[in-house]
């Protein structure tokens, strides 16, 4: 937590903010980007997520109050950013979030950055047709192997909330798929 | 066939790849698109070279006036011809308007100009007819 204030103190110093932005870009750019790639799932469309989220997090520094850990926060505004874009992606296309999530799913087949095997595929089938918070919680445990009290922080929930959710989840996943 | 149950499957992975280098060339492309500090504003008296420029604006300054001295030529005047030409077709400027702007100088270089013999005298007398009278007297 020391260190943790020392790095927050150094990213907001004009002298070491660079290189501490630097560090923080380095350190958090995979766990990010796995994080927004299964929200948004096109490589593209994470790139442009998570640069937009960087530069977010820049921005905001200042704003952090350091109540929530530096983590748990860039996570939220990764979420928010990644949820934003299949907002405006569902807008702009006059459609709704989930039809914007299926069609993503369905374009994965011919995706180059996409190698999962059949499994993996019905999997993220059958999580796209979760409701929106479900999708969430299932992600961020299953995928990211997040703990509770992590993801509890980031989405602003009780953990006894997210287990539920995690629980409905993968009941309605294992019907989609043993229902194929 | 086997119930699908998610807690007895191997972890099932997201499928999905990042393509080669993205990470290695992400966090320069981050750097590059940040607003980082901008450049601090120093007063302008605090500037040292700020009497270089004042040196350079007044050098400026004098070689323009210089340049302009040297290159405008004096108005042309009209010559005496020119003028004369014009008054003569201003009605309303006639022998009156034209004595009364005469100063003690013009009137003494007029003076020196006339030359008076005989034969102008009989001249101006013979052009005046009502100098008749006293000559028959």
């Amino acid at each position: 937590m020391e260190d943790e204030k020392a790095f927050i103190a150094a990213l907001l110093n004009p002298q070491t903010q660079e290189a501490a932005f630097r560090q923080l870009v380095t350190k958090y750019s995979r766990p990010l980007y796995s994080h927004i790639r299964t929200i948004v799932i096109s490589h593209d469309d994470t790139d442009d997520v998570l640069q937009n989220t960087f530069l977010k997090i820049f921005r905001n520094l200042k704003k952090f109050k350091g109540e929530s850990k530096l983590y748990s926060w860039m996570y939220r505004i990764a979420t928010n950013e990644a949820i934003t874009f299949i907002n405006q992606r569902a807008k702009k296309s006059g459609i709704t979030n989930e039809e914007v999530q299926q069609k993503a799913i369905q374009a994965l087949q011919a995706d180059d950055y996409f190698e999962g095997d059949s499994i993996q595929l019905h999997l993220q089938q059958a999580v796209a047709k979760l409701p929106e918070k479900q999708q969430l919680v299932f992600k961020m445990k299953y995928y990211e192997e997040l703990k509770y009290e992590e993801i509890a922080d980031v989405l602003n929930t009780s953990v006894g909330a997210l287990k539920a959710s995690y629980h409905h989840a993968v009941k309605k996943i294992e019907a989609y798929i043993n229902g194929l | 066939m086997k119930k699908f149950k998610l807690d007895n499957e191997p972890k099932i992975e997201t499928g999905f790849k990042v393509p080669e280098e993205y990470f290695s060339t992400l966090t320069d492309k981050v750097m590059e698109q940040l607003p980082l500090q901008e450049p601090k504003v120093i007063p302008l008296y605090k500037r040292r070279p700020v009497w270089l420029s004042a040196a350079a604006v007044f050098a400026l300054l004098l070689g323009i006036s210089v340049f302009i001295n040297f290159n405008t030529k004096p108005a042309l005047l009209p010559d005496d011809n020119a003028i004369e030409n014009y008054l003569v077709y201003q009605a309303n400027i006639g022998t009156y308007e034209l004595y009364q702007k005469l100063d003690d100088d013009d009137i003494a270089e007029l003076e020196q100009s006339i030359t008076l013999n005989n034969k102008a005298i009989e001249s101006y007398i013979s052009d005046q007819n009502n100098y008749d009278i006293y000559l028959t007297e």
